[in-house]
């Protein structure tokens, strides 16, 4: 669709077409990009659902390094909010670009920490899960022996 | 008719081409290198946790992390292409008021 402005006609199929293919979620366009798929997609991992094989300082150290990096990200989210137009150029319609730009980069960025948040809460819930039943079968063991032993005679 | 000193826009078309430049080089690049460098969290991963929903985690992860930073991309083209037609737009009002009938 043109867009008329001050009687220019600009034609907009090349941006229209950028909003409409290739953007998705953040301009609320939709996309056919499966943008944000489950951190534990196809993994056949339930939620709380215990995990194997970890170290016992496996929850601290991934819990800060996701906090590390997210951190970092919204560190350049920042700096691209705070960086100065006003040099470049002024005038409502092109501070209205930049003004959907910066809240389309943040919406996209905090959709992808948001949900990456969510994926280590799961993974140290399942930690603690998978620690605590570990827990229990080993002490369920620990009885089993200890009425074995009891119940032996030494000749 | 308004004169050029009433013109609300003002403009500089290679300073919005240096604005845009620099947005992109300082802090949009910069930001995409920051969202797919999961390295701290693939190691930590790898280190600490054997089995398939670890090595499907991380690859979700590099997915999307990659998918975000295409993203960035996908929206600093539409930037462009909307600047750009507002300067389409201003360089055609220009044109209309300086004409001489």
């Amino acid at each position: 669709m043109p867009i008329s402005m001050s009687g220019a006609k600009i034609d907009s199929s090349e941006r229209e077409s950028l909003l409409s293919s290739q953007v998705d979620s953040a301009l609320g366009t939709g996309g056919t990009t499966p943008f944000m798929s489950s951190m534990f997609a196809g993994s056949g991992q339930a939620s709380g659902a215990p995990l194997a094989g970890i170290t016992p300082s496996f929850a601290s150290n991934v819990s800060q390094a996701i906090e590390s990096y997210s951190s970092e990200v919204r560190g350049y989210l920042d700096a691209i909010e705070n960086a100065n137009s006003e040099v470049a150029f002024k005038g409502p319609e092109v501070k209205a670009a930049l003004g959907k730009f910066i809240t389309s980069i943040k919406e996209v960025a905090n959709s992808y920490l948001e949900k990456l948040n969510v994926a280590e809460t799961q993974i140290i819930e399942s930690v603690g899960k998978a620690y605590g039943e570990q827990d229990t079968s080993l002490a369920g063991d620990m009885d089993s022996d200890s009425a074995s032993v009891e119940g032996s005679v030494i000749s | 008719m308004p004169t050029i000193a009433d013109f609300e826009y003002g403009y500089d078309n290679s300073g919005i081409d240096e604005y845009l430049q620099s947005i992109k080089a300082d802090y949009l690049d910069k930001a995409k290198e920051a969202v797919e460098n999961i390295s701290s969290i693939k190691t930590c991963c790898e280190n600490e946790w054997e089995g398939q929903a670890r090595d499907n985690f991380v690859t979700n992860l590099d997915k999307d992390s990659k998918h975000v930073g295409e993203q960035f991309m996908a929206l600093y083209d539409v930037l462009r292409s909307e600047i750009s037609s507002l300067g389409a737009a201003m360089a055609n009002k220009d044109e209309t008021l300086i004409q001489v009938d």
